[in-house]
């Protein structure tokens, strides 16, 4: 090949590059971790809470010991997220006063929020004896300090009917810390104050995480008054510990691996110039991602884009084959059966059902593609070419027999491991900290203690969402589940209320004319004017409204409803309840499902199941589907089932290491250690392939000096990950290492072994 | 000095003494308030017999109590009524027990907002905790040891004109206290048989049941 000729081709393949890397520039890139999850199982539940806004709300810890500077820095703060900032909604206080006026505005109202078992207890407190004791009660409120301010309420509700609603409202509440001050929420020990806000951006999204983080510091510097701490929980956190420990990770893990990758080149052929080799898959990178935008629109993944580019190191070994081996006539066959096998590795992964997956499989399919045919044209071939390699049985210094049966032993082992390891399921162990334990302790000091069960239904308008929400809370208490929060005992649907009133209705025209001359009585009786109880009777005989949602939300309640009660897309309603998980029952979520056709269930182990069960059948299953692509295409070009077992021994040699690191090294299986496996698998393979092909055509004697070498730039530029300190990056290591650091050696050891057993055949 | 510069000069005068007669009277009613809380920092425990008159509109006659008091500053109180009819109630810290004949009622502050503020006011009043009552009420002084709260906020304003209290000159502890809502709504209480720092059984703040010595 011309100098010339070969300069033409790198400039082609630089302004290819170039060009893509323009033509990129408006790339939108959506960095959403949500990308992770399998499209269907886990996603409609993930996206429905970031739809319900849970990814979308920041919680801000106030502290002092100084109750006026906390309240003050509150107030300003509020005022600061309200006016200025990405927050649409800010829930930071509760005035005590302006419940008791809302109380009192729904008042003529209350007939159509109190349901049957209402009614029975109000039929208990207005027997003859029961309406005696509570009217004695009256007399003795009335004459204490705070029977002076509550004198209108004791007239209007002699018998405490606003008892009965307050008792549903404390429901909603009820393990929520009862400390207060000036309406702020304070933890049990009364040094924090609890602000809520929603922002317009969803913070599982690293750029707009650091976007509202920015905007939060300014804020919390213009208004904390001095010797007020702060402290954030939430998504926000989470995002934003885990994308910085990412960058700190690969910032001084790629110093790390350029150097061990340059020394090891540098031991290999004591010289840099054939580092040039590794440009190859940085220059395949642009117009694949190029080509891949075109074939997904605009937006690609972030998680996508970043683990595709990682797979195109991959083609840093079809390189370093290429120019060991450049100039035999044999390296034809090799070098394109390592491009298919890496490749239909690749194809099985376009059938996962995580969007991501199927965007970096894309990626590394160009890219690889590319990479492979850059290799092919660029690369000079060297001035010497070296001598065949001998075939020979013998590996090191330890006898066959005892190298084959030490290997069979490694992978009995494995096989042992793999039948034993545990499944990892949970996204939330892919958090550089742990979120339960940072998550409970925030809210703890609030008295949210209780973990719960997230049950959602979708309706066409908020009258709609309340008559659903009636339905499934009747469905709940006919199973017996306690302590459910709901909106329905507070704020019944239109029906509802109907029946209530006509109920109300029917039971005091049974009762009023006893009740009243039963009730006038004991009043006179204990020294009542007759006239005291007038506003009592007014409301007995008035006609019942119904009362409307928009009374509710506009009250100072409404932050709070507004959590159960939440827009949906498209102009719909989100209607949550609450349940605690300890109080859910096995195939509750069908049989309500049965009743409730748009019910959604979502829960903590619920989603962690769903990956795990994502996780054994599908992903393991697309591993074991690009096992058999790979030993079916061994079969074709070996045709002889001992050489295509030498090709594979390093693949089950892979599959044993990462056997027995997963079981003894690591938490469980997770499913980042089976996609960096499907890699490995197709790495190995080509070790295999190369060492079977050394011997079988004729390839230089260096072939295992190009494995050696294929294997520690691996090592080096994905193994390294072992030493980050994020768990995702660490997975990933950890993969590479246990599979490449077994197959390595049994590419070199005992594939040739078994080649010499197939020849002696 | 003609007469214009007379008036002036005297207007001036009386200017001048108001000044100095507010300001006076500004710090002894914040040396009253030091002593009185200076005083209750002293009390461990209080026991006292009340006395209690309420008149109310809508009553046919006044209604009057007799009964017991218990303070633990600065969060236990137990109040019973002993004639008419024998009644309990008790604070304890965040909550709030009611004993009526058989029945009592348990309930912590939660939910009742207002009346946990109510409560926690009427804490202070008990205890002395005068100066924390300031952002809530103001207060002046009253010619005979006495201190009138007015409350600041309109709402409870309406409800509450006035709660004037006054102390024993010997001792500094409350004597009489009179909640004044209107010329024919009030409540009396009087105090009498104060010992402080006895030995209070714990069992008092949490059950109604407890016999008393």
């Amino acid at each position: 090949m011309k100098s010339s000729s070969l300069w033409f081709r790198w400039a082609l393949v630089i302004i290819a590059a170039l060009l893509s890397l323009y033509v990129l520039k408006d790339l939108e890139i959506k960095s959403d971790v949500l990308d992770l999850l399998p499209d269907q199982g886990t996603q409609t539940e993930v996206e429905l809470l970031s739809n319900l806004g849970f990814t979308y709300t920041v919680y801000i810890a106030l502290e002092s010991n100084d109750l006026e500077s906390l309240y003050q820095s509150a107030l300003k703060l509020s005022t600061y997220l309200e006016k200025h900032g990405p927050f649409k909604q800010v829930f930071w206080s509760f005035k005590p006063e302006e419940l008791y006026s809302f109380l009192r505005s729904i008042w003529h109202s209350l007939p159509a929020l109190l349901g049957p078992e209402d009614l029975e207890e109000i039929a208990k407190r207005i027997t003859p004896e029961e309406l005696t004791k509570r009217l004695q009660q009256n007399l003795l409120l009335l004459s204490s300090f705070q029977g002076m301010l509550l004198e209108d309420h004791l007239r209007r509700d002699p018998l405490n009917f606003l008892e009965l609603f307050l008792r549903k409202l404390q429901g909603l509440g009820s393990d929520l810390s009862p400390k207060s001050y000036k309406g702020l929420f304070l933890s049990e020990d009364g040094k924090a104050c609890l602000i809520v806000a929603e922002t317009t951006y969803p913070l599982t999204d690293s750029y707009y995480a650091l976007e509202v983080e920015r905007f939060l510091k300014e804020a919390l510097q213009a208004s904390l008054e001095p010797g007020v701490s702060w402290k954030l929980a939430g998504p926000l956190v989470h995002t934003l510990a885990n994308y910085r420990t990412i960058q700190k990770d690969l910032r001084w893990l790629f110093v790390l691996a350029s150097l061990a990758i340059i020394g090891i080149f540098w031991v290999f052929f004591r010289s840099f110039k054939p580092m040039y080799l590794i440009l190859i898959p940085f220059l395949s990178a642009p117009p694949a991602i190029f080509i891949v935008s075109k074939i997904f629109g605009e937006q690609i993944g972030g998680i996508a884009l970043g683990f595709g580019i990682a797979l195109l190191g991959l083609a840093v070994d079809f390189a370093i084959h290429i120019y060991i081996n450049r100039g035999h006539a044999a390296l034809g066959k090799p070098i394109v059966f390592a491009y298919g096998t890496t490749v239909s590795v690749f194809l099985v992964l376009l059938f996962s059902r995580v969007p991501a997956h199927r965007q970096m499989a894309f990626i590394a399919l160009t890219g690889l593609t590319l990479a492979f045919l850059y290799a092919w044209f660029l690369i000079s071939p060297r001035k010497k070419i070296p001598e065949a390699l001998k075939i020979s049985s013998r590996s090191g210094s330890l006898p066959p027999k005892i190298l084959i049966l030490l290997w069979i032993l490694f992978l009995g082992i494995g096989l042992w491991g793999w039948k034993h390891v545990s499944y990892q399921g949970d996204l939330r162990n892919f958090n550089v900290f742990d979120q339960d334990k940072e998550r409970n302790q925030f809210f703890a000091r609030w008295g949210l203690k209780e973990k719960n069960i997230l049950l959602v239904i979708e309706a066409q308008n908020l009258e709609k969402a309340l008559e659903l929400n009636d339905r499934l809370y009747e469905s709940l208490k006919q199973a017996q589940i306690s302590q459910i929060k709901s909106l329905s005992p507070i704020l019944p649907g239109p029906t509802t209320q109907k029946a209530n009133i006509s109920r109300w209705q029917t039971f005091w025209k049974n009762q009023k004319k006893d009740f009243k001359k039963i009730f006038q009585k004991v009043a006179k009786e204990l020294g009542f004017t007759s006239e005291t109880f007038a506003p009592f009777f007014e409301f007995l005989t008035s006609q019942p409204k119904r009362v409307s949602v928009s009374t509710f939300l506009s009250s100072p309640m409404g932050p709070v409803l507004r959590e159960f009660l939440r827009p949906g897309t498209h102009n719909s309603t989100y209607v949550l309840i609450m349940v605690p998980e300890r109080e859910w029952l096995p195939n509750l979520e069908e049989k309500l499902r049965a009743i409730h056709l748009k019910l959604v269930v979502i829960s903590d182990r619920k989603l962690s199941l769903a990956m795990e069960k994502y996780l054994k059948h599908d992903l393991l299953k697309l591993s074991f589907l690009a096992f058999a692509v790979v030993a079916v295409l061994a079969l074709i070009f070996f045709r002889n089932p001992m050489e295509v077992l030498a090709a594979l021994a390093p693949v089950f040699s892979a599959l044993a290491g990462m056997g027995i690191y997963t079981y003894w090294f690591s938490e469980g299986l997770n499913f980042l250690h089976v996609l960096m496996g499907i890699m490995v698998v197709g790495l190995s393979i080509d070790y295999g392939l190369f060492a079977v092909s050394a011997t079988k055509y004729g390839l230089s004697e260096e072939v295992k000096k190009a494995i050696s070498l294929c294997a520690l730039s691996t090592l080096s530029g994905f193994g390294v990950l072992i030493l980050a300190a994020h768990p995702a990056l660490k997975s990933l290591g950890e993969t590479v290492v246990a599979g490449i650091g077994a197959s390595w050696p049994a590419a070199l050891l005992v594939t040739p072994i078994l080649v010499g057993l197939a020849r002696k055949r | 000095m003609d007469r214009r510069a007379l008036i002036v000069s005297f207007l001036g005068f009386l200017f001048w003494c108001s000044l100095a007669w507010a300001s006076e009277v500004q710090v002894f009613k914040t040396e009253l308030l030091e002593k009185l809380q200076a005083n209750f920092v002293k009390v461990k425990t209080l026991t006292c017999r009340f006395e209690q008159v309420r008149r109310v509109r809508f009553l046919k006659q006044p209604l009057k109590f007799k009964g017991r008091l218990w303070v633990i500053p600065p969060n236990k109180i137990r109040i019973a009524y002993e004639k008419p009819v024998p009644s309990v109630n008790i604070f304890n810290q965040g909550e709030f027990i009611r004993c009526f004949g058989t029945q009592k009622e348990r309930f912590v502050f939660k939910g009742q907002p207002w009346f946990k503020k109510l409560n926690q006011q009427i804490m202070s009043f008990m205890t002395g905790s005068y100066t924390t009552l300031e952002s809530e009420y103001r207060i002046e002084l009253l010619s005979n040891r006495g201190l009138a709260f007015y409350p600041r906020d309109e709402h409870l304003a309406q409800k509450l004109r006035v709660i004037r209290v006054w102390w024993d000159q010997a001792n500094f502890w409350p004597k009489r206290v009179l909640v004044e809502k209107g010329p024919k709504d009030y409540l009396e209480i009087t105090l009498k048989q104060c010992q402080s720092n006895l030995k209070l059984e714990a069992t008092l703040f949490s059950t109604c049941e407890t016999r008393l010595k």
